[in-house]
């Protein structure tokens, strides 16, 4: 019957030509895309068989250098929307094209964290702050599928302030960013919030410190970037989205800074990198991305050094305090194994400031490095 | 090895086709029985050696059993040997444990545990190979005299890892001589590719739902979750499991076996004694011929037949997983046969059909419950969330969200549980004066499920293998 002849002919013809091209084409190194390195061909030894190791290894290999891989991700995902599925990977496909991480409150690690901090400022004597910058899915509840299962953050801020020693300031950001969520205060498809979300957090920090902020009329906003698409837009796969922008916000002229990275031995004078901007992940325009030790020298002339523990949270936040203190200690623990007190002493910090988005803040965040002495 | 992975359709299919089509024909089998010990090793290398002590073990057996024809108690001897190495296997591997753990709990015992990992398929290919020697005893299939085709037997891929049971009498002669044609092929192809997507669009996808009730504390669910939930799991286990059958089916047609069918729409059922006709079948036909009649069936007065009938029920619920929610999952079906046979098919029968319909449907559901979970606390929760008497009462607003990332997917599961499409498809294209562009209606199709199976399997995030406790 012809039938049966046209459907051996199809299948044929997909699963053999699928696996010559998947046979003769050189395997890919690093997937933009995905933002990660992509499992390559595994060593065939007796060893590796006997084991098994071998097959699961190949197994992964084979489906990250599938031919079109980036296609066939995109392809599935369209199928998704259109069979109404409102989430992937952890994110929600929420309204106005927000992509909204579902959170998790985790108790212990709450009342874990909270602990560490509270010891560091204890031992060392440090005025200390916190700030716990919620992520956009406590902010914009309402855009969220209607019954999406999430976690409440304030109720996780409300026990980090319950469980908090005396001498550490918890600051309460809340009002300040929702009275401005009409703004884009955060990214749609990125994890973080904008540099004017930050702006915000900021301005409620320094109020709440009894301090003058910049006012928001004294800065320059300018767009750096109208094609940015982040971390959320990369874990859910869903192409039919509008990229971001990225604001930057900066007094005008732009007085003299100068950001030393340790580890690189490498100075800049800028607190802001172009170049990343032409790369995927373009939140790396702020500071220059992740690293364990960043030292900020300011135009500030004050004297005044401030030691900040920190996730990335803080890049675009940071450029503000730069008008306040002499000197910024940046540390981000992911990244950095000595003692913390001991770098804070040798550095004459005199203030920290803790600042982790709370979602950060629910898991372990490396921040027991913070009870070395 | 499973058939819903890349690596079998753009690695190991492809090249065994090409290898079996290339060879002469005496070397078939030959090849057969290699390929299918590197698809069973791919997994647990070690357990190929498994394999190769079954079919040598079931070969001599059965020569035993022939050479010793006329002398009932020799031949005897040999069958038990067959019987005895294969029930030790299947109970040392994968009952030892439970019946250690069960030891350990009842005598308050400290017995160390085995822990050694299930032989993949092992409850399959232990009751295949057994039916063989038996039906070689019985005299309903000839001795295989020649290694290599009984080791293409035993582990032949397409049917090896989650059935259906193929019984040596259904394949005897095409063992030793079959016809492959590209209709044969064709068809084959067919029906590979809808279990292919029954298995990797339909139910991996809605056992996502189930996973996301799972998940939930069993004391907060609403009705309605608790419902969502069952009819996730039923709709997963049916979709893979048949999924998988048609996989085998098509697979062995490729390769020029025909196998038996597994599945014909268990959900259409309008009694339990139905649903086991419908569900499983090769499974409910192998307890039937090897151990229901064999103890004398129905044809011994009732107080044995519902002896025999819990037994077999008790054994077909083991059969499932090595552990006490699954002895209780086959007497709760025990339960509900035995009534069905002492009175309650008499008044069934007088009932609407939409009532026994539901009656079927209801009694499955819940027995759902018990197949996937093994705690009792949280059975007797589902069941009272179900039941409508549950802390949460009937609806919640997870529920909402649920409905609206499953509901399409649920309405297209409903329908493809039923005859429906297939009797449209016979209807509307296998008329015989067809227009000839309907003809390209098939090849599109396949080609669409083909292109996104892959891209589902690409983004392989979820993609389970249910019959590890098998």
């Amino acid at each position: 019957m012809k039938v049966n002849r046209n459907l051996t002919v199809v299948f044929l013809l997909f699963i053999v030509g699928l696996s010559l091209i998947s046979l003769f084409s050189p395997p890919r190194l690093f997937s933009p895309r995905e933002n990660r390195y992509l499992a390559q061909r595994p060593r065939l030894t007796l060893n590796n068989i006997l084991t098994g190791k071998f097959m699961a290894a190949y197994e992964q290999f084979v489906t990250d250098q599938f031919p079109g891989r980036d296609s066939w991700v995109l392809l599935k995902m369209d199928v998704e929307r259109l069979l109404n599925k409102q989430e992937s990977s952890g994110i929600y496909f929420a309204q106005d094209g927000y992509l909204l991480e579902r959170y998790e409150l985790d108790e212990r690690w709450l009342r874990q964290n909270a602990d560490y901090i509270s010891g560091f400022a204890q031992r060392t004597g440090l005025p200390t702050t916190l700030l716990l910058a919620p992520t956009a899915i406590a902010i914009y509840p309402e855009k969220l599928p209607p019954g999406a299962p999430t976690d409440e953050q304030q109720l996780a801020w409300q026990l980090v302030r319950e469980r908090l020693g005396s001498g550490v300031e918890l600051i309460d950001v809340w009002d300040s960013l929702h009275g401005h969520k009409q703004e884009p205060i955060y990214f749609r498809t990125d994890h973080h919030w904008t540099m004017r979300g930050a702006y915000y957090a900021y301005q409620a920090l320094l109020l709440q410190q009894g301090k003058q902020p910049l006012p928001l009329s004294s800065l320059k906003s300018t767009i750096v970037s109208s094609n940015f698409y982040g971390t959320h837009y990369a874990k859910a796969s869903w192409r039919r989205l509008q990229p971001d922008e990225i604001e930057v916000l900066h007094p005008w002229p732009a007085p003299a800074v100068s950001v030393y990275y340790p580890a690189e031995d490498l100075r800049r004078d800028s607190l802001f990198v172009s170049a990343y901007l032409d790369q995927v992940d373009q939140y790396a325009y702020f500071l220059g991305g992740n690293h364990g030790i960043m030292q900020i020298k300011t135009a500030a002339n004050n004297g005044r050094s401030l030691l900040v523990v920190k996730d990335s949270y803080a890049h675009c936040f940071l450029p503000f305090l730069t008008a306040h203190y002499e000197h910024i200690h940046v540390l981000d623990l992911r990244y950095f194994s000595l003692s913390v007190s001991q770098y804070a002493q040798e550095h004459g910090c005199d203030e920290a400031l803790f600042l982790f988005s709370i979602s950060q803040f629910s898991q372990p965040a490396s921040l027991h490095k913070l009870s070395q002495d | 090895m499973v058939f819903s992975s890349l690596t079998f359709l753009f690695g190991f299919l492809p090249f065994v086709l090409l290898v079996y089509y290339l060879a002469p024909r005496r070397w078939r089998n030959g090849i057969l029985f290699l390929v299918s010990l590197v698809f069973y090793g791919w997994g647990e290398p070690v357990y190929i050696l498994l394999m190769l002590f079954s079919t040598i073990v079931d070969y001599t057996c059965a020569l035993g059993v022939e050479r010793y024809r006329g002398d009932q108690r020799r031949s005897l001897y040999f069958l038990l040997a067959s019987v005895i190495i294969n029930l030790s296997l299947l109970g040392f591997f994968k009952y030892a444990d439970f019946v250690l753990r069960s030891l350990n709990s009842w005598l308050g015992l400290n017995l160390p545990l085995l822990n050694l990992p299930l032989p993949i398929g092992i409850s399959f290919y232990t009751f295949q190979t057994m039916s063989y020697t038996i039906d070689v005893y019985r005299g309903h299939a000839p001795v295989q005299r020649n290694i290599v085709s009984l080791g293409a037997y035993v582990t032949l891929f397409p049917q090896l890892i989650a059935g259906p049971i193929v019984r040596y009498s259904t394949v005897a002669a095409q063992i030793n001589k079959r016809e492959e044609t590209v209709d044969m092929f064709g068809q084959g192809v067919q029906r590979f590719v809808i279990g292919l997507g029954k298995k990797v669009l339909l139910a991996n996808n809605i056992g996502l739902l189930f996973d996301q009730v799972k998940l939930l504390n069993p004391a907060e669910l609403s009705s309605l979750t608790a419902w969502l939930g069952v009819v996730a799991f039923a709709l997963q286990v049916y979709f893979d499991f048949s999924g998988y059958s048609d996989m085998a089916i098509g697979l062995g047609k490729m390769l020029g076996f025909t196998f038996l069918e597994n599945f014909n729409y268990p959900f259409m059922a309008q009694s339990i004694t139905e649903f086991w006709r419908r569900w499983h079948i090769s499974l409910g036909t192998w307890f039937r011929d090897y151990v229901y009649i064999p103890l004398g069936g129905s044809r011994q007065g009732a107080a044995r037949t519902y002896r025999n009938l819990a037994l077999v029920w008790l054994l077909t619920g083991l059969w499932h997983g090595a552990s006490w929610n699954f002895v209780f999952w086959g007497a709760y079906f025990a339960c509900f046969l035995m009534l069905e046979k002492a009175l309650l098919l008499n008044w069934l029968e007088r009932l609407p059909r939409f009532i026994r319909h539901a009656y079927a449907l209801a009694v499955t559901a819940f027995s759902w419950v018990l197949f996937a979970f093994e705690d009792w606390p949280t059975i007797k929760q589902f069941w009272r969330a179900m039941l409508g008497i549950g802390e949460r009462g009937l609806a919640s607003p997870f529920d909402h969200y649920l409905l609206a990332n499953y509901g399409p997917l649920l309405l297209i599961l409903v329908i493809a549980a039923t005859p429906v499409p297939r009797q449209v498809v016979q209807k509307f294209l296998a008329t015989s004066q067809r227009p000839r562009w309907v003809e390209l209606l098939y090849p599109a199709y396949a080609l669409l499920v083909l292109v996104l199976s892959t891209a589902y399997l690409v983004d392989a995030s979820y993609n389970p293998f249910l019959y590890f406790r098998f």
